[in-house]
């Protein structure tokens, strides 16, 4: 027997759907990151974007990952393209706009929170929408 | 179903509901705050040990699949890349020659395929092309890999990106992000959208738009095999349009896949080291469970 395999033998484990395992990657990794163990969590975020690079909470992950061990030009590469993959995705513009207003980049942030504004108000979401008129107050009011 | 997370010192950092956790409607300047919560209602014991067996399949898979991926990439990019050439050459004979009229029609087909070339990124992005997702997703994984290996200033120099560069892949690749953001649409109008869209996505829209214009113009003309010498300049300086934001687009993505390469291998050893890690992350995470579990008994 493997080593992975006599490993995964101690731990009973019910067959779980593809869905289910995507959750469970973004679980773990968001108990990772709660532990501030970062290079961990972004280890599972890696893998959940591989598995599910249009599930938006991969890239938002792994950004708040590099953002917390001080990369914040990574974490906005990653929210970027987040926002292209995932689409439609408003906290992956939300997560750019506020990283780029903690850069001093003010007129690209406020640009980006309108993109999100824009977006929610498209998809309809109250609580999306909620979320980037606030931020879009916020980033006005800082300006 | 509530579920409480606590970190090692006890403290508890968020209630977990069984369906999605809504973001905090407060001021905060956080990206974590934005994570949605988790929607597991098991053991995340089991998650650790999903992600050992993910990582141990998906390691030695990465590289093959990744490379494979990539030079499907590097090949459409050499075809685009002959089209583009091709199509100018075309042109600028054309142009040259008494048989203008005569090569009208095909020349006006050929500009069409280059700029349908051009925005077929932006069409595999929206359409959920799963080759330029699959391409990003690796690249992300790739970038994030590298970072936390290398740190981000070389890994950003790298890349070319300084701290005043919006992103080292967006003018390409964004295209798609303006097309698929709603109003900043490819073929989209100028007004609005193009106020509220940030700087990498104007540059995009621009790139689209040229493409579209080309492409329409020449499908049209190509198809009737009527064109005026002014419709025909205009799709000209299309073209060359083109072929400028197209080269831009080729230099990034050819940066892009050659740091791939080297970087995949790397990513790899790196997994490999922090997956070593994980065994003690998952003992941790048991021990604190237990701990969760005997003080609250």
């Amino acid at each position: 027997m493997t080593d992975a395999a006599q490993f995964l033998s101690e731990f009973p484990r019910e067959r779980s759907t593809p869905a289910d395992t995507i959750e469970k990657l973004y679980g773990v990794g968001f108990w990772l990151h709660a532990q501030e163990r970062y290079a961990d969590a972004a280890l599972a975020f890696r893998t959940l974007l591989r598995t599910a690079p249009t599930d938006e909470r991969g890239w938002l992950a792994l950004g708040a990952c590099h953002e917390k061990v001080e990369q914040p030009l990574i974490a906005l590469e990653l929210y970027g393209w987040g926002a292209m993959v995932a689409r439609d995705s408003v906290r992956c513009h939300v997560a750019r706009a506020r990283l780029l207003a903690q850069l001093e980049r003010a007129s690209e942030a406020v640009e980006a929170v309108d993109v999100a504004l824009h977006l929610a108000e498209e998809g309809g979401d109250a609580e999306l929408i909620a979320l980037a008129h606030l931020e879009r107050k916020n980033h006005v009011a800082q300006r | 179903m509530l579920l409480s997370v606590e970190n090692s010192t006890g403290y508890q950092l968020d209630s977990i509901t069984s369906s999605h956790g809504s973001p905090p409607l407060t001021g905060s300047t956080s990206a974590t705050e934005l994570l949605p919560l988790p929607n597991t209602s098991d053991a995340q014991t089991d998650a650790m040990s999903w992600l050992y067996l993910f990582i141990s399949k998906q390691k030695s898979l990465d590289v093959s699949s990744g490379k494979s991926t990539i030079e499907t990439t590097q090949r459409t990019r050499d075809e685009a890349y002959k089209q583009e050439m091709e199509a100018i050459k075309q042109a600028v004979e054309a142009a040259e020659h008494s048989s203008f009229w005569d090569s009208v029609a095909s020349i006006a087909l050929d500009i069409g395929k280059v700029a349908a070339v051009v925005g077929s990124i932006a069409v595999a992005v929206c359409t959920g092309g799963v080759g330029i997702v699959g391409v990003i997703a690796v690249a992300g994984a790739v970038l994030s890999s590298a970072a936390f290996v290398e740190g981000e200033a070389h890994v950003l120099e790298k890349l070319g990106v300084d701290d005043e560069t919006a992103s080292w892949i967006g003018v390409g690749l964004a295209i798609g992000g303006a097309a698929c953001s709603g109003g900043a649409g490819l073929a989209g109008s100028a007004g609005t959208a193009a106020e509220q869209a940030s700087t990498l996505q104007k540059v995009a829209m621009t790139t689209g738009k040229v493409a579209s214009a080309a492409s329409g113009a020449a499908t049209i003309a190509g198809g009737a095999a009527k064109i005026t010498s002014k419709q025909y300049a205009g799709d000209q300086a299309d073209s060359l349009a083109d072929s400028t934001e197209a080269q831009m687009t080729q230099q990034r993505l050819q940066r892009f896949l050659l740091m791939m390469f080297a970087d995949l291998k790397a990513s790899q050893e790196s997994d490999d080291s922090t997956l070593r890690t994980l065994r003690g992350a998952m003992n941790t995470q048991g021990e604190t469970l237990t701990m969760t579990t005997t003080m609250r008994a």
